[in-house]
């Protein structure tokens, strides 16, 4: 394991099946998986495979047909709805590919919303978004409504929505997917400096390129873990020169 | 036009392929249309539509109109002024269509309703009769030839269609009188009731003219082609006034002796009469009467004030007058009338619609407004439809289609839609038709509803079409615009979400449920406004107690009972027996009962009672007169205020009595006891000898009149109502009391029986139409709006599935996203709240006529009412936020 932290997320035997009328598909199939405060884990593979509904679990969008799952050494698998709303509100943080951020809202108000469901006071959430924003480079942007953004700007946004309940992880599926390769570059350096700041990071990608940000690689194929390896560096990825 | 036919063939395919929705919107549009088309066909009938006489719209009514006494009737003078003097009519007729008759000679003895008309009826309305003639000018002479027209029911009923029936008699009243024509079974009597035949009305001109002796006359013109209504009135206007003021006649003419108010001249029957009575600073004693050709001037005159009738048609011998062997009363003519008297000249139609014309119009624009909610509604359901077809429309116009072109496009499917909601609409208005029409309370709409039935013609037919096509424009083309609006290319790209993404769809859709909102806001305040004071004037208290009390009518003809000791003792047999039957408590007899038309109106003047300047208001007291047996207070539960009611003792030989109601008694002599003071009334000089409670005369929604009660064997009447307390269930006794009736005269009729309690129930039709009806169209006009604003939010929900999933996986709870729909809605319906608030604040006040003790501005109505569509309207968003609190978040953002 690349970092001796406490561990995160503790996967034992996990299995999702889904059944659509007759048929039965087995997306995950005895996942068994740490994750430790603090890490960078990129879960790579090729589509199908299963990375998603890995991702979905572990975020508590979903939960596993059997198995275990440990989030901060609590056994969320078999939680209620309320519970693992509250969970997901406070624990984790999203970042989407296609940015997720709501048309209606502006931008602060979208990052404010996960602190609005928890309940936070306003001038309380008031400094928290405007810290999240700067922290992403999109404060002077905060009246703005995600059309008149660019895909890079709307992530960056996404990204400190996620970041703004100050999650224990967070959870990037294909975040560099809806963007340019430059745009692409700097989502990715962007989230490197939040790994470095102490963020843990869980990123689903099928690029390679990108892989290599993150300090361990697992490789899944048909819902199971083939591979599992720490890059040697991350020194050698791309680094951004700037987000449109 | 090939064009249009590929747009309409292309909206009819789309329309069949979501039955669905097609189905809801037509059924949607049905309602809103077939509300219009039904009320349409009344408002047809009773408004636009033409009289079934040749040239009925030149047909006028002509009337003088006192509106302190309600008094809608014409002296016979006046016609004869009029008939001689007028330059704008081609014709002009008077009648009288309140006259019953004892039919005998015919089977049972039957009291039968018939009508007295000129000469000149037949040809101003321009019909003819079926068998035979009209009446001749010399048959219409006070003394002329016995003659009768039937009626078609009649000549059905008592004569068996018989075609030789010309010459030959019908006995009215004992007398036979010789049948000269029957009309047509297609042709309506002008008023609130059919008669079963005509008589001739025998007006001796001279003595109207000079006002010696004068009948109270209906009068209807037929005006010169061209000549409007106004300059008719200024016409008939101008020569009243000359006759009012000689003065302003010309010279050498002997004008008219005064310019009181006729009065009525007797014959046999119900009807009401008005009178007047005073004299200046001293009692009456006796009446006055002009001296023909010698006009007297209002200072000249004896202080005796004028008459005239409520509604009435005929006319009875006031006490005390002396009544001629024709029934006619010797009236004083030199009467000084009261200040306001007004001269009515009006289109036919629009008299006999009376009241049902302003209420119609109402329920026309009522039913407007749900047709706006059902346009709203199906506009919605076409935009939401519309945003899942952007990239059809992005696919046509990058083929080349303006954007006029997918707009006609649109709006011709639309236009498909509303005719198919006109078709089955039509269905329902030839239901809605009948029942509204049903539903109008005789009171209300006889009159007109004779002559012109409702039902669905080719105007209404032409109505629909129309309705249907402009409902067609109106809900489609506010989705047809948004569809075919800019931006095509990006739709192109996005597909179908793309027009539901667009901020102004949403705006659209949300204004569209706060117009719903807001129009059945105004809609159930109106009838939440009808409702309060539907339930206002049930629980008043008319002032009698209805309950098991049942009611006739015994008519007496001079013929039979030529002298009132006659009339005195077959009343009083006709007690003694009723009293005696099983199941009687208590009998009496009355000329008018509570809840029947007033018979004697008269007027006094105050000086009269009470010194000069002691009490402030009007200078003359309207009152009516009510002539009563002993047990009359006590049979209908009249309390007893003050001093006693009548007794056997209170007859002819004793010394003259009245009684009179609370009312009365504090506006002659406010603050004061009036029993044992003196009332100076016809030739008498009564003394008070009572009070009683206040009785609602005409329905408790009405108020209350001044009301003076003399015995009736003190002043015999003709006509009087038989009123009986039963301790059993009143209709068992019917037959008995018949019979009864029936042993003392075989001869002798008994009509308008019925029990108090459905008079009373009869008395609250028209309040219970408009009531019920305001009612029907507020209901679904809350259930399309709470369908519309359902529509909104479970549309909202499906395009906000991606959303409500993106919260949720923030952390939403089930109650965030449940507040989230809800608040929308809730936001929705707060401002149609507002906006229909002030539409209801501008728009109730248009009910005003039709409320009872509730003002149109009713603040707890307005509250409540509020209140009640909140509710529903968040009952209808809690459903579709429901299921957006049930969405998996997993799917929701896989959605995209």
């Amino acid at each position: 394991m690349a970092n001796n932290g406490p561990c995160l997320i503790r996967m034992e035997g996990v299995t999702k099946v889904f059944f659509t009328d007759e048929v039965e598909t087995h997306a995950l199939s005895g996942v068994h998986m740490e994750i430790h405060k603090g890490e960078y884990v990129s879960i790579a593979g090729p589509s199908g495979c299963g990375k998603s509904t890995l991702l979905s679990i572990m975020g508590l969008l979903d939960s596993p047909t059997d198995g275990k799952y440990l989030l901060n050494e609590t056994a969320v698998e078999d939680l209620g709805l309320s519970d693992r709303a509250r969970i997901r509100n406070r624990e984790v943080g999203f970042i989407f590919q296609s940015f997720n951020l709501i048309g209606d809202l502006n931008v602060y108000e979208n990052v404010e919303l996960p602190l609005t469901y928890r309940g936070m006071p306003s001038p309380e959430r008031k400094q928290r978004v405007q810290q999240s924003l700067e922290r992403v480079g999109m404060s002077h942007r905060v009246k703005h409504y995600p059309s008149q953004l660019s895909g890079g700007q709307q992530q960056r946004v996404a990204v400190a929505r996620a970041l703004v309940g100050e999650p224990a992880v967070l959870l990037a599926d294909e975040p560099t997917g809806n963007l340019d390769s430059k745009n692409g570059d700097a989502v990715m350096d962007l989230l490197r400096e939040l790994h470095r700041t102490g963020s843990t990071i869980v990123m689903v990608t099928h690029d390679a390129r990108f892989a290599r940000y993150a300090q361990r690689t697992v490789n899944l194929f048909d819902g199971r873990i083939v591979d599992e390896g720490e890059e040697q560096s991350t020194a050698g990825a791309p680094s951004a020169a700037g987000m449109a | 036009m090939t064009t249009l036919f590929q747009d309409l063939r292309f909206g009819l395919r789309m329309l069949a392929k979501n039955p669905g929705f097609t189905a809801v919107a037509v059924i949607t549009l049905a309602l809103g249309i077939g509300a219009n088309v039904a009320i349409f066909s009344v408002v047809n009938a009773v408004v636009l539509k033409q009289l079934p006489y040749p040239h009925g719209d030149r047909l006028v009514w002509i009337a003088e109109f006192l509106p302190a006494l309600k008094s809608n009737m014409t002296g016979g003078g006046d016609y004869v002024d009029w008939k001689e003097q007028n330059k704008t009519l081609a014709q002009i007729t008077a009648y009288d269509e309140s006259r019953s008759f004892n039919l005998t000679g015919r089977g049972t003895p039957a009291r039968i309703h018939g009508a007295a008309v000129t000469s000149s009826f037949f040809s101003t309305l321009g019909v003819e009769p079926q068998l035979g003639r009209g009446f001749t000018a010399k048959e219409d002479q006070p003394n002329g030839r016995k003659v009768a027209v039937l009626m078609h029911a009649f000549w059905q009923q008592y004569c068996g269609s018989d075609p030789h029936v010309l010459g030959r008699t019908v006995t009215l009243d004992a007398v036979p009188y010789a049948v000269v024509g029957v009309m047509p079974a297609s042709f309506r009597f002008p008023g609130d009731s059919q008669p079963k035949l005509l008589l001739p009305f025998g007006l001796d001109e001279v003595s109207e003219r000079l006002r010696i002796r004068q009948h109270l006359v209906r009068i209807i013109g037929r005006l010169k082609p061209g000549v409007p209504v106004a300059r008719a009135f200024a016409d008939l206007d101008g020569i009243r006034k000359r006759a009012r003021f000689p003065s302003l006649a010309a010279p050498g003419r002997a004008g008219s002796p005064a310019f009181g108010q006729p009065q009525p001249a007797p014959a046999s029957g119900s009807g009401s009469v008005m009178q007047m009575f005073g004299t200046r600073g001293h009692p009456p004693t006796g009446r006055v009467h002009a001296v023909p050709g010698s006009p007297i001037s209002p200072p000249q005159r004896a202080g005796i004030s004028a008459q005239t009738f409520q509604s009435p048609q005929r006319v009875l011998p006031s006490h005390g007058a002396k009544t001629s062997p024709g029934g006619q009363a010797q009236h004083p003519s030199t009467f000084e009338g009261p200040p306001g008297w007004e001269i009515k000249v009006v289109p036919l139609a629009e008299h006999l619609a009376g009241n049902l014309r302003p209420v119609m119009l109402t329920m026309f624009g009522v039913v407007g407004l749900v047709l706006l909610i059902a346009c709203a509604n199906v506009a919605h359901l076409t935009l939401a439809r519309a945003s899942t077809r952007g990239r059809e429309m992005a696919v046509r116009a990058a083929l080349g289609a303006g954007r006029w072109r997918l707009v006609r496009q649109l709006l011709s499917e639309s236009i498909v839609l509303a005719l198919g909601g006109g078709v089955v609409g039509l269905l329902i208005a030839a239901w809605g038709v009948e029942a509204v029409t049903h539903l109008i309370p005789s009171s209300v709409g006889a009159g007109i509803l004779n002559l012109a039935r409702p039902h669905v013609d080719v105007t209404v037919l032409l109505f629909a079409l129309g309705v249907s096509v402009l409902t067609g424009i109106l809900f489609g083309l506010a989705p047809a615009v948004a569809a075919a609006g800019p931006g095509l290319a990006e739709r192109l790209k996005d597909g179908p979400q793309a027009l539901s993404h667009s901020p102004s769809g949403g705006w659209l859709r949300g204004a569209l449920a706060v117009a719903e909102l807001s129009l059945a806001l105004v809609l159930l305040i109106g009838a939440g406004l009808l409702i309060k004071s539907f339930y206002r004037a049930l629980t008043v208290d008319p002032g009698f107690a209805p309950e098991r009390v049942l009611a006739m009518k015994i008519s007496l003809t001079d013929a039979r009972y030529p002298k009132p000791e006659q009339k005195l003792e077959f009343f009083s047999d006709v007690l003694r027996r009723v009293e005696s039957l099983p199941g009687v408590r208590t009998a009496a007899l009355g000329d008018s009962l509570p809840l029947s038309p007033y018979r004697v109106r008269l007027m006094i003047r105050r000086e009269m009672v009470t010194r000069p300047g002691k009490t402030p208001g009007s200078n003359t007291v309207p009152m009516v007169r009510l002539t009563v047996s002993p047990a009359y207070f006590y049979t209908l539960g009249i309390p007893l205020l003050k001093g006693r009611t009548f007794t056997d003792h209170d007859d002819e030989q004793a010394p003259k009595v009245a009684v009179l109601n609370d009312a009365l008694a504090r506006r002659l002599w406010p603050g004061e006891d009036p029993v044992g003071r003196r009332l100076p009334l016809f030739a008498d000089n009564l003394k008070i000898v009572g009070v009683v409670g206040n009785v609602r005369h005409n329905g408790p929604g009405e108020g209350v009149e001044s009301e003076i009660y003399v015995p009736y064997l003190q002043v015999p009447e003709n006509s009087m109502q038989l009123a009986l307390r039963a301790a059993v269930s009143p209709a068992s006794l019917i037959s008995a009391v018949r019979g009864q009736i029936s042993a003392i005269d075989p001869e002798q009729p008994v009509s308008n029986v019925a029990t108090l309690e459905q008079t009373l129930s009869e008395s609250f039709a028209p309040r219970r139409f408009n009531t019920l009806l305001l009612a029907i169209f507020g209901a679904i006009a809350l259930a399309l709006a709470a369908v519309g604003i359902y529509g909104v939010l479970a549309f909202s929900v499906t395009q906000r599935t991606h959303e409500i999933g993106i919260r949720m996986a923030l952390g939403a709870q089930r109650s965030d996203v449940l507040k989230l729909v809800v608040g929308q809605g809730f936001r929705l319906t707060l401002m149609g709240v507002a906006t229909g608030i002030a539409g209801a604040l501008a728009l109730t006040r248009l009910l005003s006529s039709l409320l009872y003790a509730v003002k149109p501005t009713d603040p707890p109505t307005f509250i409540a009412v509020s209140l009640v569509l909140t509710a529903v309207a968040l009952l209808a968003s809690y459903i579709p936020a429901r299921r957006a609190a049930k969405i998996d978040p997993m799917v929701a953002l896989r959605q995209e």
